[in-house]
């Protein structure tokens, strides 16, 4: 174990070591370097003249911004001794797990490329790339054939995984309580309670403003919404990563909220974004892969024929062709108990065939994955600016929700979380369903894995997207899950089939999400 | 109680006839408790068929049957709403129905009595092919049938409705109502340096053909790169549009439909309007909304705007380009049109919620430009019924629900293409239904709030809770005495929180009429 300052300077080192040569770290020596010439340097306090030069020019600002960001995507400190996987996931038995997965989902995938006679990646004829080029925002009207092709997986083949968890060393321990084998998940993590989390969670109490929430008992909402407004603007104003990400915990007036998240997320505006996203473009051109087909179906499948997101089906299209091209994303896998699937590709030359990472960003697409994206359109009509953003908010949250690990916002804990809530805090409701054959996660678990994308109406979920980013955590996905069950809990006594409770709960397009959450955390007895 | 049919002359034009209606089952409905039921006709013999209980589209389960036999016409019914009668009025159940006709679409309402058998009508919207209505509502006010409305008989129809309904009409009293503001020297007809109305440009340019035709031709070639959109005046749905962009093709047209008039010995009217050819594109498609306004009086002019209205997309991407100006998939949104496309799609109908549009532009765009959108829709709302309310004839037994028609061009500045007196009540998907349910629900319980028998003596002035999704547009008394009270200009926009009726803001501070 090491000590905090220790812990500290390794991270200091990591984080130094990250920001070398990266665009900023040039721009911030040439902007030091003009500051020479300014008269107002002297050359007895170099040092600091030039700090305070890059500080009144929001220099600083910007390396804070970056330094933050980076603090949210560090991998957590580990032994340095400790080999590299176990850093990512200090589980055995999750480590095993998640690859045995990987295997699956690999073979799965790579038997359906034999199985249609399609190549795993081709360069596109040359007639096909204009075409291509020309249709680039009409991708949708030109339908190729797709009835050959499945979603590798979906949600629910994923939690019968997750449902077979074992930890082996742990089977004789008094852990398992026969409270806990009421649920699905039949591994114990450190799961956080109600007390903890009001903790946790102060700004969502009763006695704050709340957007998202119209009756507040101490605060007049009117008078609460355009303070916070006011509030936002100073905020965005500010270029502060770490204020916009605090003031979002009481939620993001819609008409700030895209200016806010690309503040707490730090996808800067830089000229090397948009660049960076023509480039993909261009690989998407010059190279047709078969996981593009399986993007097609998705879209198809889900945000094509959804009320809130079927204009934006051409957004879907090119933001998840370029994300499949990315490979920036495998940095992300540092953080990830997951490690990015390889395949055998023929080489141009026709030489032995290689691995490599495929798809190149190392993100096997499954039913529904379309939907993390869909959200996003409303806020972002510029295609490299919602790219980026969604690709940040899948490096920082969504990964966790389709990898298994022990992490306090992957899907184990958030599945679990909701269990040991219901269970603890509706026994009866959580008794009548599972006698009646209707286990609440096999209802719950797709609406956690998409962070509730496509189930709320779309104001709804940004207003929980909201207090994901301002908490930088998914549990209050689990929250809601189990508050939805608490309101529907009266109509969930009265049936008695799983397709009747599936029922009850099919259209959350109507739920006001911040009440929901405020009430259960906040006004439940404990 | 003695069943009140009534009585409207020829058989085809019975709104609401004797015939007893049969027994039938009624299927409770998810927002209960009521019952919203699709029927088409099982037969082709329309008229003594039974009717069958069904959801269109990809809704293919079926209902129960009714047996609705020789009482609809020859009109099919699209949407039934059942709620049961209020305690005062005994054991039965009321009846809101829905039928289309060709071009048309119609609904009312009625009680039954206990044993189904029919009491009264409570109600009648009735609407047609826009033709059709216009005769048969004046027939009713007619003195000539010497016909008199009761106090409990309402009707959803203006006598004479198509001052604003029939596209001509609509423009004429636009052009009048300006002309009359500017005499008044009304702050509202300000003029800009090159001639334009400040605040009352809020139609295409638009001329009657053959009437207008030179007038036309002058305002063409001051821009002869516009594109201008052909209308006949009394049709609907996208039928006998076209796009034009040379004068050859007006001349050419007039001497086609010359022959054309001639033998139809019909007064074929159209209107040519500039094409808003920079529409506010979303996912690169044109849109247009249709918003739902009901009007209860016109003096005091007395209005309501629907919260639930919609956007209506096309399938195919817009394009300006004049190579695609005959695609009409690109350039008409009418669901009649959309529907047969390609790339139409059952489950959404390319219909996106009117709240969908406000996040979405409140979101990329900002809180005051889009509040600032909606305002200036809601006054050209405004603006238009109070163009024709001098013309209007103001019967104390009429309501009416009016079908909205508006394009928000690239700027965001929106423009009135028209008003539909009879808006499609025809469900195009599941969440349509609910919208079209809910719409004829709200509107009985404004028109005949609680359920009761109507009473046109009625001061309707309603709580809040009252409304459904309706709220107040503009409620004149109220404006006035607010005025004179307080002279308080500064009501808040409907659009935004906490909306106080009667006050919708105009584009500047300023007394407006
Ligand atoms: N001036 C215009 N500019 C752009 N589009 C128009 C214009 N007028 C009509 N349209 C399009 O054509 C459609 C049909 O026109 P409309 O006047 O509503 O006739 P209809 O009675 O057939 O519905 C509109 O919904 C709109 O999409
Ligand atoms: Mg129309």
């Amino acid at each position: 174990m090491m000590d905090e300052s220790t812990e500290l300077s390794v991270s200091i080192t990591q984080i130094v070591q990250r920001l070398k040569g990266t665009h900023l770290h040039s721009q911030l020596e040439k902007q030091a370097k003009e500051c020479m010439h300014k008269p107002e340097i002297k050359l007895e306090t170099l040092k600091d003249d030039v700090r305070r030069l890059l500080k009144a020019s929001g220099w600083e600002r910007k390396l804070q911004n970056a330094v933050y960001r980076e603090l949210h995507i560090l991998p957590p400190p580990g032994n340095p001794r400790a080999p590299p996987e176990h850093t990512k996931e200090p589980l055995a038995y999750m480590r095993k797990a998640q690859l045995s997965w990987e295997k699956r989902i690999l073979k799965s995938l790579n038997s359906m490329c034999t199985e249609l006679g399609i190549p795993l990646a081709r360069k596109r004829p040359v007639l096909e790339q204009k075409e291509l080029t020309n249709k680039w925002n009409e991708m949708g009207t030109d339908e190729p054939d797709l009835s050959k092709f499945r979603p590798v997986y979906a949600p629910k083949d994923f939690l019968e995984v997750l449902i077979g968890l074992r930890n082996l060393n742990n089977n004789r321990s008094e852990d398992l309580t026969v409270r806990s084998n009421w649920g699905l998940i039949q591994v114990s993590l450190n799961i956080r309670d109600i007390p903890q989390m009001r903790e946790t969670y102060p700004e969502l109490g009763l006695t704050y403003g709340q957007l998202g929430i119209d009756d507040h008992t101490h605060v007049p909402p009117d008078l609460f919404e355009s303070e916070h407004i006011l509030i936002g603007k100073k905020v965005v104003s500010e270029q502060d990563s770490a204020a916009a990400q605090q003031y979002s915990r009481q939620g993001c007036p819609t008409g700030l909220r895209a200016q806010l998240w690309t503040l707490i997320l730090n996808t800067t505006d830089d000229p090397e974004v948009i660049t960076h996203y023509e480039q993909l473009k261009a690989r998407v051109i010059h190279h047709g892969l078969l996981v593009d087909n399986l993007i097609y179906k998705d879209v198809k499948l889900t945000a094509s024929n959804d009320d809130y997101y079927f204009v934006f089906e051409d957004y879907l299209y090119q933001v998840l062709l370029c994300f499949s091209r990315d490979t920036a994303v495998l940095e992300h896998f540092n953080n990830n108990s997951a490690t990015p699937p390889k395949s055998h590709i023929q080489s141009k030359s026709g030489s032995e065939p290689c691995a490599v990472v495929y798809p190149p960003n190392g993100v096997i697409p499954f039913h529904g994955f379309s939907m993390y994206v869909a959200p996003l359109c409303f806020l972002y009509n510029e295609p490299s600016k919602l790219y980026s953003v969604f690709r940040e908010m899948y490096i920082r949250y969504f990964f966790r929700l389709h990898s298994i690990s022990s992490h306090p916002s992957g899907i184990v804990s958030l599945c679990l979380q909701f269990e040991r809530l219901l269970q603890t805090h509706l026994p009866q409701l959580f008794y009548h369903l599972r006698e009646i054959g209707a286990q609440p996660l096999r209802i719950a678990f797709k609406w956690i894995v998409r962070a509730f994308s496509g189930y709320l109406s779309t104001d709804q979920l940004l207003l929980l997207w909201d207090r994901i980013l301002g908490y930088g955590s998914l549990e209050l996905v689990a929250v809601l899950a189990a508050a939805v069950f608490a309101f529907r809990a009266e109509n969930l006594m009265e049936v008695t089939s799983l397709a009747s409770a599936e029922a009850v709960l099919a259209d959350l397009s109507t739920l006001k999400v911040m009440p929901l959450l405020q009430i259960f955390l906040f006004a439940t007895s404990v | 109680m003695k069943p009140v049919s009534f009585p409207l002359g020829e058989p085809t034009s019975h709104l609401v006839g004797v015939t007893p209606v049969l027994p039938y089952v009624v299927q409770p409905y998810k927002v209960s408790p009521y019952v919203l039921i699709h029927i088409t006709p099982s037969g082709k013999d329309v008229a003594s068929a039974a009717f069958l209980f069904q959801r269109k589209g990809t809704l293919s389960q079926c209902y129960p049957i009714v047996s609705l036999n020789g009482f609809w016409g020859t009109a099919v019914i699209d949407t039934l709403c059942v709620s049961p009668v209020p305690p005062s009025l005994g054991k039965g159940v009321q009846v809101a129905y829905n039928r289309s006709l060709e071009g048309g679409s119609s609904c009312g309402a009625l009680l039954l009595n206990e044993n189904l058998k029919m009491q009264r009508t409570c109600c009648s919207l009735y609407t047609r092919a826009a033709r059709m209505s216009v005769q048969t509502i004046r027939s009713v006010f007619s003195v000539d049938t010497g016909y008199r409305l009761t106090d409990d008989q309402m009707v959803n129809h203006f006598p004479n409705h198509y001052e604003l309904t029939r596209k001509d009409l609509m423009i004429k009293n636009i052009k009048r109502y300006r002309k009359d503001l500017e005499k008044e020297a009304s702050p509202l007809a300000e003029k800009d340096e090159s001639g334009k109305y400040l605040y009352l440009d809020f139609v295409p340019v638009t001329f009657m053909l053959p009437a207008d035709y030179n007038l036309f031709v002058e305002e063409f070639r001051k821009s002869p790169s516009s594109t201008w959109i052909m209308k006949p005046c009394g049709k609907a749905q996208g039928k006998g549009i076209f796009l034009i962009n040379k004068l050859s093709q007006i001349k050419k047209w007039s001497r086609d439909s010359r022959t054309f008039v001639a033998a139809n010995s019909g007064k074929e009217a159209y209107v040519i309007s500039l094409y808003i050819d920079n529409p506010l594109l979303i996912g690169g498609k044109k849109f247009d909304l249709r918003l739902y306004v009901l009007m209860t009086s016109y003096r005091p002019l007395k209005c309501y705007m629907y919260k639930l209205g919609f956007c209506r997309f096309c399938t195919v991407k817009y394009t300006p380009s004049t190579s695609e100006l005959d695609n009409m998939f690109v350039h008409l949104t009418n669901v009649a049109i959309q529907k047969h496309g390609d790339d139409y799609n059952h489950v959404h109908g390319g219909k996106w919620t009117v709240s969908n549009l406000r996040l979405y532009l409140e979101s990329t765009r900002g809180r005051d430009v889009t509040n600032h959108l909606f305002d200036q829709i809601h006054w050209i709302v405004v603006q238009s019924l109070k163009a024709v309310a001098p013309v209007m004839n103001n019967d104390k037994h009429c309501f009416e629900c009016y079908g909205y028609d508006i394009i928000i061009d690239d700027r965001l500045k929106p423009w009135l293409i028209e008003v539909n007196a009879s808006p499609s009540l025809t469900s195009s998907t599941a969440n349509d239904r609910i919208l079209k349910y809910n719409l004829i629900n709200d509107t009985l319980n404004i028109v005949t709030p609680n359920g009761e028998i109507p009473d046109c003596r009625w001061n309707r002035s309603l709580p809040k809770e009252a409304l459904g999704h309706y709220q107040v547009l503009y409620d004149e008394e109220q404006a006035l005495s607010e005025s004179t009270d307080l002279r308080s200009c500064s009501g808040q926009s409907l659009g935004s929180k906490g909306s106080r009726s009667g006050s919708v803001r105009p584009p500047f501070p300023a007394t407006w009429k």
